[in-house]
This record gives structure tokens, C-alpha cells and sequence, in this order.
């Protein structure tokens, strides 16, 4: 019994153990015999296949070797040098690969990048033997390869889903659809882009966005052999500004416009070289250089769109522009026109040179068949532009495109000359929308060579029939013609006339001019426009923005302050954004920069000349009062943009003394908060008024107002805030050697702003001179008042001394006193020369002005630099430019009071009998 | 008598002592048998990859599709995620009216249908949704005026119903499993920046009892909704319980998205926390588990992950392939029967701001025209997903293995018709780990051959087409015991067949 029960106590236990254990021991699974032996041992040579060295090839080539003795994987490495080095352009290692050949799955840049010559640069490759003691490398010394890009003559880039362009989130809203009617008549369909005024609009809280829409098609593609961008491009709708945009190799913004004609169906071209790098706003600033070898992304940007609008945009295509080259107008021959001209008020007699180059035209004074009772002369010839269908090229063309230069070249001789100097010679161009452009030279200004260089900045507006821009795409019509006065018997013949770049034209192909330059004076002056012949000159020197559309410069002598008196004149527009005039000065000297009293402030010489009147839609007039603000701006060599605006300028001449100190960066620049004036690279005048928008008569805007500039320069000031300074004609001296400064017949003196009482003087009926008028100046106790006025003396005025004439009044018996500062500029810097007094001859001065008109004579000795340096020498008197009283009373009034009172001036005089120490009052 | 009745008490204390042990893991003794009564999934449902629609193509390189699809044919996912946005596709839309159309012949939806093309001609099982509710978060910019109401809109529920009549019913894409009603509802994100911003969890169940509704009538009822999309395990925690217990007749797919630290995978507690969201669920919703499953749509690692960029940075290393196994195992230890990986192509989406679109970089490779060689090739994780995906197929058993040592992680599939199979041995420790292996299921893989993979920095081969090839094939059997070293850091498969 105890057996069995051990037998079944064991069997039991036996049963359990195998349950424990799993379903199925162990013991019964076989094994597999696997050999895990590595390959060791000395790596044998071996070398390189395939590709070659130097092997060039269009496709991604197949890597081969041959096999190494003990070798258990290859390491293939690829690179962009011979370094090998993780840091290259391109560095790619494979490991583990088990045989003597590999396919890359990813795809190397063709063309990767070229040398300075413009050959591209080679890929290197090289492969490793490796086992678990060894590395080995190719016996090889180094292979490399040439991946090239296809050069392709044209890449063809159809619209084919709206959804593959993108309206960016942040800006207006727009809608984009594909048109599928074939608009451009090219058997392609059209991106369609819409937008209205609720979304391009509205208001504040949308600044940043507003007017403001991307429209972004991601295509990353190598590009080669082609050298410039064509499409077919159409807008109809409110004003805007249309940029086409691409994101280059390093993700570089850069564009460039697209010169719009409203309602017109347009062809652009344009080439890379006319792209620009788009910085504002931007955080990617690569290189710096447009890597068009390689681009990302194309887009439309539309930029101050507030408004409706309507674009289509298709076929696009880089271009080999060499091939499209022909589309352009280079040289007019007139041959090519001649059968289809007609006239417009004038008919007159032409001819056109055997070669085609000359065009003349030809007026009696007679009238004629167009001119029949009179013969006032503003006549035309109008000649017809087109271009030919070209079977080459498979896209049609509306009208000629001058789009291959920027200004126009020719040749005006008179022929038995009998017009006078102030007739004009007129050409106008009439563009595909209607816009008509002119350009008038006139007859007396006419060089002795008759040949000029008109940039087509030059012409304005003569008629809005489209959009009102200037982009002379598709221009269907040249005009010819003769106005400002009647004609007499002559003729005028128009030769070579060319579409020119104007820096090559100004200079030579190999040395191209370098325009909008005005490099800084050693006495800081920038511009004074005294250089200029012809107002076409100012063209080369200034750069003129697009946004009030006919944006015009030009030279006038209208009395402004200056050697010869020249001024220049630039044209805004009210109600439209600033007219900007920006010029490129090459930043400060340095040794005037960081001179002690180098350059802080920029000086502009302004006056308002905005038109008082307009002629409304019924012919009727209707006076208007229209003041053109004015913003500076400075832009430093990395591209920040700095400003200060001043309204309303007035309709005198002003100096406007601009601090650096008190300039902001601009709306939508990035940079420090000041700068640095050896950084200056570039200065911007702008103006416009909207003030008056739509406010004082029912017109959009107003157009032939401008601003008269006479210098602008760069300045010493010590005044921290920002100066509007009234400047006047020069002032003469008498044969005695008296400079009346002022005799107060009208107001040339300003408040200080700043101060602690800043009430604007004025001119009272008050005084003891025949005209009884004096200039009366507020005050009050317990501040200081600060008036001052701005003057050029002759370069023969002399003096030893200074005369004021003057009393106070009040309703106390507080008397005030007054300092004297006399502000000098000469070599575009300022020096300040204060009167200053001991405590003995404080009761002779100009302390306690008393209430009966009294003379107060200061000799120049008194007059130290700063207060404490040395004193206004007779030489030094010229230079005068400023005068300033500073009014206060600290010492009679009671201090816990303020209390008002006056000081009338009757007259000063620089006087050259006044003794130089002199410091006295006489009664009058 | 008094001695047997003490044999016999010794014995029964004895046999008590041995039930006790074999209910526990056995002491480690060189053998791991994947044995038949430790079966993790009698139907696995397979692995995956998010396939995007690629929002801006023409950033690829030419000739970039072609090889996505080669990429996609070598990794054979089960399992596809593929998101829209019903913006791309909405036109013309009268708000006052309440009318609107579509416009389906756009680039998105041909990029979408290219995808859907490759999973229905394959027989990938697709999970087609939309990211985000229509509008834009700023209401000044919005036209639709339906963000506030969120996916409840019964308008919501109209389009998603429209798109899915047109890609199901119209253009014939059966492969579409399930339906997606937008992405991650548990993260509403700030007010005025986030679409989700007031898609609170009862508007969301709303909207999918709405679209269940709008399925139904146009006889769409076979498309199922994924139950949550949910990202995190807090977000989880809260709506899969609530989902189990409000719409357990509507969802029939538990998913969520699961991003987790390197930390959580190593240390193996990646595992409790999925078996614990399996628990909180099945705890409400008994079919979990037979009739409805868990799976995890959006995979990946948060550890590398730059929130601003939305890139992860490990990708290009081998260890990321090593922890997205070992996350693979974990989670299917856990609990779920499919894991999608987030994701495929870096091309396919993008972070866009003011300087415009950045790839998001979380991909098995890169299509991008514009990314270095060396981040187009494909990375080490796309090889180690190869190599799992094509190991455990769907329709599968899946076995664990008892007596385990520390740190080494298995998993073991045999194919329905029992031809094929093999085990994935992942070693999380920092010494190799050599073991045998053994699977208890008979296997008749035809050909008599073994295929071991080694993934680790080291070890791992490619061919001359750049996919992974076995470092060892050689005459066996899974049913016999096969000796393994597993290096440090690294996992071994052993397969029936080259994968």
C-alpha cells in the first residue's frame, strides 16, 4: 500500500511539474545549426568601377567596386569635396551594404554648384571595405563625378488646380479659381484671382495685413540654361502694386514688379538679373545672391490693394531670353510704322530717312485740313507700334514691348529753326490700357548735340485711361508733336531713337553710370540741384517710387536759397501714398562722423507748392488747401529703414533740422533702434497729403502739386528734438555797414518747440518805427520762452554789433530778460555763440527790459562760442544763420506764481559802428 | 500510516509550491518558447504608416512618387492613416443659405486618391478623416461661422458625409475603413489660434452621432468612426471610458495617439500604460477585445521632439528604429491590435508660417526636393519598420514567451494558414543577451529556410537597391530551438520568410 502510494504521490507530482513547465517540453524541440562565424582577417585591395572618374552624366549614376578579400560590408561615401566632411554642401555615407554595387534612393542636386569661371563643380565618392577588425579604402586615389542639369531652352509651367497656389493666412483674403475660357487666346488656362474691397480694406486693426496678398505656388525645380521668367498677366480693378516673387536656393525672397497696365491683357518678361532681394519684413537673408539655379517657390504678391481686383496669370515660363529677345523694341524704325500714322490737331508734313532711323516732321504755321482756323500748336503725329507675329515663338504680343531698357536715347534737331526756347518738343506714348505718358523738352534747353537720355521715370501723365501706371508693356502708339506756342515755319526730326538701359547709356557698357548717387560733401552737403542743366538730369540723381503712379522730378529757378538758385521740384499726388525720392549717399566720412560735432542731423530746404486750385469734373474752379507732408527716411547699408515725418509743410521756405536721434525705424523694418551715420547708404524724401482725402471736393486726387527742395545736407545741431526753422531771402548789408535782420513788417520767427512756454509769436501793431508794427513775443515768469529766425547774410555783411529795439509789457511789474544766442553755420556744421555777462554788467544788458522802447546794444565780443569760448570774429559775421531770444524771468517774479507778460521787438540791426565790447541801453 | 498521510501532505504542499510556479514566469534558463498558451492576439490586425496627401507636392523631387511607392511596397503597411481638410474641398459656401458645393477636382483630393488608389489596389485598410472642423480660429477671417458649434454642426456632419459618398460610393474606395472626426479632440488649443478651440468632448460625440446618422442614410453603414483620435494619456483617460459608455453601438475602433519617452519605453512601463487605457475602456465596453479593438493611430517618440518646429530629431539615428520596436511590442503587450506609425515622407506636411512652409520631419525617409541627400535616404527606422511590418501581418497570432530576462522584450506571429511566421527579441539592456527560440505552433514554411535580421547600427545590411537584406539565412525551422545573441540596444528578427 505504502508503494502505491509513492507511485502515485510521484506521478501526481510528475504531472504538476509538467504542468508548471508549459504544454511541451523542452527536450522535444530540435535545433537549428547556425553558423555565426564573422569574416575577419586582412581586407584585400580592391578599386573603384563605375562611375569613372570624372565621369559626367544627366542621370544618377549606378556606384560599383570591386570585391575585397575578407570583406564583410562596403561604406559608400559621397561628398561635395575631397574632404569628406560632414560639414560639405553635400555629405552622404551608406553603411552595411553587402554587395560591390548601390543605387542612392535620394536624388543629388544637378549642377550642384560651379566655380568662379561657371563650371559646375564635381561630386566625390569613395567606398570602404569593412569587416569586424578591418577598414580599408579604395585603392583609388579620388573619384569624382559631374552630375549635369539638363540645359533646357524653356520650362513650361501650366495652371492646372487653383488649390496648388495658396493665398497665405496672413493679408487679404482672395479667391483663386482656374479659368478654363482660354483669356489670353494661348490655349491655356489661367490662374483667376479675386479680391474686394471688405477683405482689402478694412480699417484699423488691419495694417499689417491689409491691401496686402501672397499667392504662393511651391515648385522646387533646378533650373538651367534658362535666364528669365515669361507669363501672360491681366488685372483689372483698384489701384495695386503686383510683384512677382520666387524663393531661391537658401530661401531668399526676391522680386520684382510687374509693370501693371489696368484692363489690359499683358505679356510680361522679366529676367532674373531684374530681381531684387526682398529684405523687409524678412528673417531669411542668406547669401545675398539671387541662386536661381535652384528655386522653391514662384508667387504673386499684391501689395497696397485696397480695393477690388481681378487677375489672371498663365503660361507662366522661364525663358531663354535671348530667344524672346526680338519681342522687344531696340531701335525704332520708322520704315516698319510709316504706312499707318495719322495726326491729331495738326497735320503735318513728314518723312522718314532711308534707313528708317530718322523721323521728321515738318509745320508751316498754316492751317490745314486739321487745324483750320487756328494755329496755336499742339499737334502730333501718331504713329502706330506693333509687333510682328513671330512663327518661332508661339504666343502673340499686344502692342511692342519696351520693356529692355529703362530710358529712352535720340537725337532732336530743328530744322530751319524758327520755334522759340520755351516751345516744347513732346513725345507721347499711348499704352494698351490707354494711359498716355508724355515727355516735353524744352526747345532753349535742348543740348548743343540735340542727343538726350530720357529715362522713362521722365514722362507723366497726360491721360488716365487705364490704371494710370507708367509700364510701357504693350505700348501701341508714339506721338510726335510741338507745344507752347504757335507754330512758325520749322521742322523737327527724331533719329535714333533707342531703348536704352540708362546706366549704360550715361556711361559705357564696360563702366556702367552709377545712378541715384549723391556721394556727401566734406560739408555734408548732399544736393543743392545747382549742378543741373535740364530737368531730365535730376533722373540720374534721384530714384523715383511708382506709388502715386507719374511720380516727376524736375529743376526750376523760382528764388530758392542757393548759389545759383536752383531748386529742385518733386511731384506727389494728395490722397495716394508718398511719392518717394531716394538718392544713395555712400554713408558719412567717417573722421566727420566721429568728429566731436560730426554729422547728427539731416537739414532739408522746403517749401510747399501745391496747387491752390482745381478744376473740377464741370470745368468750374475750386480753390483747395493742400500742404504736402513730408517724410525722411535713411536706410543703412543692412537695409534698416529709419523716418520722420513733418506735416503739412508750409508754402515759405523751411528748414527742416532732422535729428538722427528722433528718426524711428520705419512701419515693417527690423534692425536696432538707432544707427550709426557711417551707415547711412541711402537717403528717401517723401511726400504726400491725405489729410484733404476726398475731404474738400469730390476728386480721387489732385494732381501737379509738388514740393520745391533746395539742399539737402547732413548737419551738426544741438537741439534734441526735430526743428522747423523759417528761412527767408538772403539779407543785404547797406554801403554804411547795417544789416537790418528784421523789422518785423511780417513774421519770420518761430517758437522753440520743446520749451517750457511754446506760444508762436506774432506780428503787433506796436512800435515806434514808421510802419508801427513789431513783432510780439509771449513770455511768461518762471520759464523760459524760446523764439528764433532763420536769415543768410550777404557775403559782404560785416558788423561789430548787434541792436534790439525793444520794451516789455505786463500786468505786473516784473521785468523780464532775454539771452541772446546767435547760431553761425559755415561748412555745413553749427556753432552756437552765447552773449554772456558778468553781475556788474548785467544792469546794462538785456536784463530788466524795460516798459518803454529802449535800444539794447551788444557788441560781438560779447558773443562766445558755447558761452565760453572764443568770440564772433568780423569774418565770421556772414556765416550768421540764426538768431534766437530766449525770454524768462527767474529772478524778479515771485516763484510760487507764473505770470504772463510780453516783449516787443521794433528792430535788430548788425551794426559795424557798434563798439565790440559794447554792452549798453539807450532810451528812444 | 502517520508517515504516508505525511508523504502525502509533503506531496500536496509540493504540487501547491509547482501551480504556484508554473503561474508565474519560469527562472530564465537560455530557452524562450513561444508557446501556444500564450497567444496576445488570435487576429492581429497589423501595422501601419500615417500616409499624408501630400498638402504641397511640387516640393518633392521629380520622380518622387515613384519612390514613395517603392518605400510603400517594401514596407507592406495593413494599416493607413490619411488626413484632410474639408476647406480644400468646400465651395461656394452661403452661410445665410446654408448651401455650399464642392470642388473635388483639385490637386489636394488627386493627392488623396493616389494614396487611396495604392491602399484599395493592395488591400490596405484606410482610416480617411479630417484634421480640423472648417473655418479659421480667427473669427474675423472665418466665412464658415461653424467653429464655435465644432463638429456637433449638423453642417459638420453633412460635408464629412459628402466627402466620404464621394470617395466611397462614387470613386469606389471600399479600402476606407474608418472614419476620422478630426484629429486629437482632446487638445482645443487657445481661442482665436485653434480650430478645436470649442470642440468640447459632447460637441465631438455629437458630431460623430450626427455623421453616424448622415453614414447611414447614404448606406454608408460598414464605415466606422474611430472613437476618439485622442493624443496622451491623460486626453485618453478621459474619453475612451466616456466613449465606451455613450457610443459603444456607434465606435467600434478604440484609437489613440501615443507619443512616449524614451524613459517610459526602456524602463517597459509603456506597456502597463496601455494595458491600463485597455482596462479603464474594456471595464466599460465588454467587447473590446472580441468584436471592437484598440489601436494606436499615431506612433512615435516625444523624446526629440521640437514643439516649435515639429520635427523629431532622432529620426536619423538607428535608436530611434530600436524603440519604435520596442514600442511596437509593448503596445500590442498592452492591449492594442494596431499601430500605425507617424510617419512616412517628411514631404508630407508642413509647418506654415511667415516665412513660409517647413517640413514637419518626423518621416521614414524624405521626398522633399529640397532636404540633403543624406535626409532623403531612407533612415534606419524605415528598415526596422520594414521588418516588423512585414513579421507581423494582419489576420496573425501573436505569441509572448514566459521566463524572460530582464530587459528583453519578444513577440512572436504565426500567419493564419500557419506557413509563415517568425519572432521579433529586442534587448533594451546594455549586454548581449543570448538565448534560444523556439515556436511551440507548427510552421510549414515551404522553402525550409530562416532569415535573421540583426537592427543595430552595426549590424544592419542593405542590399544594392539600399533595402535591408538578413545578415544570416540558413536551413531551419521555427519549431526548432535557435540560438541567439542579441547584441546591447538592438533587436533580432527570425523569419519563415525574407521580409
Amino acid at each position: 500500500m505504502k508503494k502505491v502510494l509513492i507511485v502515485i504521490s510521484v506521478l501526481i507530482l510528475a504531472l504538476f511539474v509538467l504542468a508548471a513547465c508549459g504544454t511541451k517540453g523542452s527536450a522535444s524541440f530540435g535545433s537549428n545549426h547556425i553558423d555565426y562565424s564573422v569574416v575577419d582577417g586582412v581586407i584585400g585591395d580592391f578599386s573603384a568601377s563605375l562611375p569613372i572618374s570624372e565621369y559626367e552624366t544627366y542621370v544618377m549614376p549606378k556606384f560599383s567596386w570591386t570585391e575585397a578579400a575578407n570583406a564583410e560590408t562596403y561604406e559608400l561615401e559621397i561628398a561635395s569635396s575631397a574632404e569628406f566632411s560632414e560639414e560639405d554642401t553635400v555629405y552622404l555615407l551608406k553603411t552595411g551594404i553587402t554587395t560591390t554595387e548601390y543605387t542612392l534612393g535620394a536624388t543629388l542636386k544637378k549642377s550642384l554648384k560651379k566655380d568662379e569661371e561657371g563650371n559646375d563643380l564635381p561630386y566625390y565618392w569613395r567606398v570602404y571595405a569593412v569587416n569586424k577588425d578591418y577598414r580599408k579604402l579604395f585603392t583609388n586615389e579620388v573619384m569624382t563625378f559631374y552630375y549635369k542639369a539638363d540645359v533646357k531652352d524653356e520650362i513650361e509651367m501650366d495652371v492646372i488646380y487653383a488649390d496648388e497656389w495658396k493665398v497665405h493666412e496672413v493679408g487679404s483674403q482672395a479667391e483663386v479659381s482656374v479659368d478654363r475660357s482660354d483669356f489670353f487666346d494661348t490655349g491655356k488656362d489661367s490662374l483667376a484671382l479675386s479680391f474686394v474691397s471688405e477683405e482689402t480694406n478694412q480699417g484699423e486693426g488691419f495694417e499689417e495685413s491689409d491691401g496686402w496678398i501672397v499667392l504662393t505656388h511651391s515648385e522646387e525645380m533646378e533650373v538651367s540654361g534658362v535666364d528669365a521668367f515669361y507669363f501672360n498677366f491681366y488685372y483689372a480693378g483698384e489701384d495695386a502694386e503686383v510683384y512677382f516673387r520666387v524663393v531661391d536656393e537658401d530661401n531668399e525672397y526676391w522680386h520684382a514688379p510687374i509693370k501693371l497696365a489696368n484692363n489690359a491683357k499683358q505679356t510680361i518678361i522679366i529676367r532674373f538679373d531684374e530681381f531684387t532681394l526682398r529684405t523687409k519684413g524678412m528673417l531669411n537673408v542668406a547669401n545675398q545672391v539671387f541662386d536661381y539655379n535652384y528655386l522653391k517657390s514662384f508667387e504673386l504678391v499684391f501689395e497696397h490693394s485696397f480695393g477690388d481686383g481681378l487677375a489672371l496669370f498663365s503660361d507662366l515660363r522661364l525663358i531663354n531670353y535671348e530667344k524672346y529677345e526680338k519681342l522687344f523694341i531696340k531701335s525704332f524704325d520708322f520704315n516698319k510704322y510709316k504706312e499707318g500714322i495719322g495726326f491729331e490737331n495738326y497735320v503735318f508734313d513728314t518723312s522718314v530717312s532711308q534707313d528708317g532711323s530718322a523721323f521728321t516732321y515738318g509745320f508751316s504755321g498754316v492751317p490745314n485740313e486739321k487745324n483750320a482756323t487756328k494755329i496755336q500748336g499742339y499737334g502730333y503725329v501718331k504713329i502706330p507700334l506693333y509687333t510682328e507675329d513671330d512663327p518661332e515663338l508661339d504666343f502673340k504680343v499686344n502692342g511692342a514691348l519696351l520693356g529692355a531698357g529703362d530710358a529712352f536715347s535720340l537725337k532732336i534737331t530743328l530744322n530751319d529753326n524758327h520755334l522759340s526756347g520755351d516751345h516744347l518738343i513732346s513725345i507721347r506714348l499711348i499704352e494698351e490700357d490707354t494711359d498716355r505718358w508724355i515727355y516735353q523738352q524744352r526747345v532753349g534747353s535742348i543740348p548743343a548735340s540735340g542727343e538726350l537720355i530720357v529715362p522713362f521715370s521722365a514722362f507723366t501723365m497726360s491721360y488716365f485711361g487705364g490704371d494710370g501706371f507708367r509700364q510701357f508693356y504693350g505700348v501701341k502708339e508714339l506721338q510726335l508733336g510741338v507745344d507752347g506756342g504757335v507754330y512758325t515755319t520749322s521742322s523737327v526730326t527724331i533719329s535714333d531713337l533707342k531703348v536704352v538701359s540708362l546706366a549704360t547709356a550715361l556711361g559705357t557698357e564696360e563702366e556702367p553710370y552709377v545712378l541715384y548717387q549723391n556721394p556727401v560733401g566734406d560739408d555734408g552737403l548732399i544736393e543743392n540741384f545747382d549742378s543741373y542743366k535740364n530737368s531730365v538730369d535730376t533722373y540720374y540723381k534721384w530714384q523715383i517710387s511708382t506709388t502715386n503712379k507719374d511720380e516727376a522730378m524736375g529743376i526750376d529757378e523760382m528764388g530758392g536759397i542757393g548759389v545759383k538758385n536752383t531748386v529742385g521740384k518733386f511731384y506727389y499726388k494728395t490722397n495716394m501714398g508718398e511719392a518717394v525720392y531716394t538718392t544713395y549717399v555712400g554713408g558719412i566720412n567717417k573722421d566727420l562722423a566721429e568728429d566731436e560735432k560730426g554729422y547728427n542731423a539731416i537739414e532739408i530746404l522746403v517749401k510747399d507748392c501745391s496747387v491752390t486750385e482745381v478744376e473740377m469734373d464741370n470745368g468750374s474752379k475750386q480753390k483747395v488747401s493742400v500742404n504736402a507732408d513730408m517724410t525722411v527716411y535713411i536706410t543703412t547699408d543692412t537695409g534698416t529703414e529709419y523716418c520722420f515725418t513733418a506735416l503739412s509743410i508750409p508754402k515759405k521756405w523751411y528748414y527742416y533740422r532732422i535729428p538722427f536721434s528722433v528718426m524711428e525705424l520705419a512701419a515693417g523694418s527690423r534692425g536696432l533702434a538707432s544707427f550709426d551715420p557711417q551707415h547711412i547708404a541711402s537717403i528717401g524724401i517723401a511726400f504726400s497729403d491725405v489729410v484733404n482725402q476726398f475731404t474738400q471736393f469730390d476728386k480721387n486726387f489732385v494732381t501737379g502739386s509738388y514740393v520745391a527742395v533746395d539742399t539737402v545736407r547732413f548737419i551738426y545741431t544741438t537741439s534734441e528734438g526735430a526743428t522747423r526753422l523759417l528761412a527767408e531771402e538772403q539779407i543785404a548789408t547797406s554801403a554804411s555797414g547795417l544789416t537790418v535782420i528784421d523789422t518785423f513788417d511780417t513774421l519770420k520767427w518761430a517758437a522753440k518747440s520743446g520749451q517750457e512756454a511754446y506760444v508762436d509769436p506774432s506780428v503787433a501793431d506796436v512800435g515806434v518805427a514808421a510802419d508801427g508794427k513789431s513783432g510780439a513775443f509771449p513770455y511768461k515768469t518762471r520759464m523760459s520762452s524760446s523764439y528764433y529766425t532763420i536769415f543768410s547774410l550777404s557775403e559782404n555783411a560785416a558788423a561789430t554789433g548787434i541792436r534790439l529795439r525793444m520794451k516789455s509789457e505786463a500786468e505786473h511789474d516784473y521785468l523780464p530778460s532775454a539771452d541772446i544766442v546767435l547760431y553761425l553755420q559755415k561748412d555745413g556744421k553749427e556753432y552756437r555763440y552765447q552773449a554772456k555777462f558778468t553781475a556788474d554788467e548785467k544792469t546794462a544788458s538785456i536784463f530788466d527790459i524795460g516798459k518803454e522802447w529802449t535800444d539794447y546794444t551788444i557788441g560781438l565780443d560779447q558773443f562766445k562760442l558755447d558761452g565760453e569760448g572764443k568770440a564772433i570774429t568780423v569774418e565770421l559775421v556772414p556765416y550768421i544763420r540764426q538768431l534766437s531770444i530766449v525770454l524768462k524771468d527767474y529772478k524778479n517774479a515771485p516763484s510760487d506764481t507764473y505770470l504772463s507778460g510780453t516783449v516787443y521787438i521794433d528792430e535788430i540791426v548788425l551794426d559795424k559802428s557798434i563798439a565790440r565790447d559794447a554792452n549798453q541801453r539807450a532810451s528812444v | 500510516m502517520k508517515k504516508i498521510i505525511a508523504i502525502v501532505l509533503l506531496l500536496t504542499v509540493i504540487m501547491a509550491f509547482a501551480t504556484a510556479c508554473s503561474q508565474k514566469d519560469a527562472e530564465y534558463t537560455g530557452e524562450v518558447i513561444f508557446s501556444n498558451d500564450r497567444v496576445v492576439s488570435l487576429s492581429f490586425d497589423g501595422l501601419g504608416v500615417e500616409w499624408g496627401t501630400y498638402e504641397d507636392t511640387n516640393k518633392t523631387v521629380k520622380g518622387s512618387w515613384d519612390r514613395v511607392l517603392t518605400a510603400v511596397d517594401r514596407l507592406r503597411p495593413a494599416l493607413v492613416r490619411c488626413m484632410t481638410n474639408l476647406d480644400w474641398f468646400v465651395v461656394n459656401f452661403d452661410a445665410e443659405n446654408e448651401t455650399w458645393g464642392y470642388n473635388f477636382n483639385n490637386k489636394q483630393m488627386v493627392n488623396a486618391c493616389d494614396v487611396l488608389d495604392y491602399c484599395q489596389e493592395n488591400g490596405v485598410k484606410v482610416a480617411f478623416g479630417v484634421w480640423n472642423v472648417i473655418g479659421n480660429a480667427d473669427a474675423k477671417k472665418d466665412i464658415y461661422g461653424m467653429i464655435p458649434n465644432a463638429s456637433a454642426d449638423p453642417r459638420w456632419a453633412k460635408m464629412c458625409a459628402d466627402l466620404m459618398e464621394y470617395l466611397v460610393k462614387v470613386k469606389g474606395y471600399t479600402c476606407i475603413s474608418w472614419f476620422v472626426n478630426t484629429n486629437e479632440p482632446n487638445i482645443t488649443g487657445n481661442e482665436g489660434s485653434s480650430k478645436n478651440y470649442y470642440n468640447t468632448y459632447e460637441k465631438w460625440e455629437e458630431g460623430v452621432r450626427n455623421i453616424r446618422k448622415e453614414f447611414d442614410a447614404i448606406g454608408l453603414k460598414s464605415l466606422d468612426i474611430i472613437g476618439g483620435d485622442t493624443t496622451g494619456v491623460a486626453g485618453c483617460e478621459v474619453y475612451l471610458p466616456k466613449i465606451a459608455s455613450k457610443l459603444s453601438n456607434v465606435v467600434h475602433n478604440y484609437g489613440i495617439h501615443m507619443y512616449v519617452t524614451q524613459m517610459a519605453i526602456e524602463k517597459g512601463t509603456f506597456k502597463e500604460t496601455i494595458r491600463s487605457l485597455y482596462n479603464i475602456t474594456k471595464k466599460k465596453d465588454s467587447d473590446l477585445g472580441k468584436t471592437k479593438q484598440m489601436y494606436i493611430w499615431e506612433s512615435g517618440l516625444l523624446t526629440g521632439k521640437n514643439d516649435t518646429t515639429d520635427c523629431q530629431a532622432l529620426i536619423r539615428n538607428y535608436e530611434y528604429g530600436y524603440f519604435m520596436a520596442d514600442y511596437t511590442i509593448q503596445s500590442i503587450l498592452g492591449g492594442v491590435n494596431g499601430v500605425v506609425y507617424w510617419d512616412l515622407d517628411d514631404a508630407m506636411h508642413f509647418m506654415y508660417g511667415a516665412t513660409g512652409a517647413t517640413a514637419k520631419e518626423w518621416g521614414m525617409f524624405s521626398t522633399l526636393a529640397s532636404a540633403s541627400p543624406a535626409m532623403q535616404e531612407y533612415r534606419p527606422w524605415y528598415h526596422s519598420s520594414v521588418l516588423l511590418t512585414n513579421l507581423f501581418r494582419p489576420g496573425n497570432v501573436l505569441y509572448d514567451a514566459g521566463g524572460l530576462p530582464q530587459g528583453m522584450r519578444v513577440l512572436a506571429t504565426v500567419s493564419e494558414d500557419r506557413t509563415k511566421g517568425g519572432y521579433c527579441v529586442l534587448n533594451s539592456t546594455t549586454r548581449p543577451i543570448t538565448g534560444e527560440f523556439v515556436l511551440e505552433e507548427e510552421v510549414k514554411n515551404a522553402d525550409g529556410k530562416l532569415y535573421i535580421y540583426i537592427y543595430n547600427e552595426a549590424n544592419l545590411k542593405l542590399g544594392a537597391d539600399g533595402f535591408v537584406v538578413p545578415n544570416y539565412t540558413v536551413d531551419g525551422s521555427l519549431n526548432n530551438k535557435t540560438s541567439i545573441t542579441v547584441p546591447a540596444k538592438s533587436f533580432v528578427v527570425v523569419s519563415s520568410e525574407r521580409l
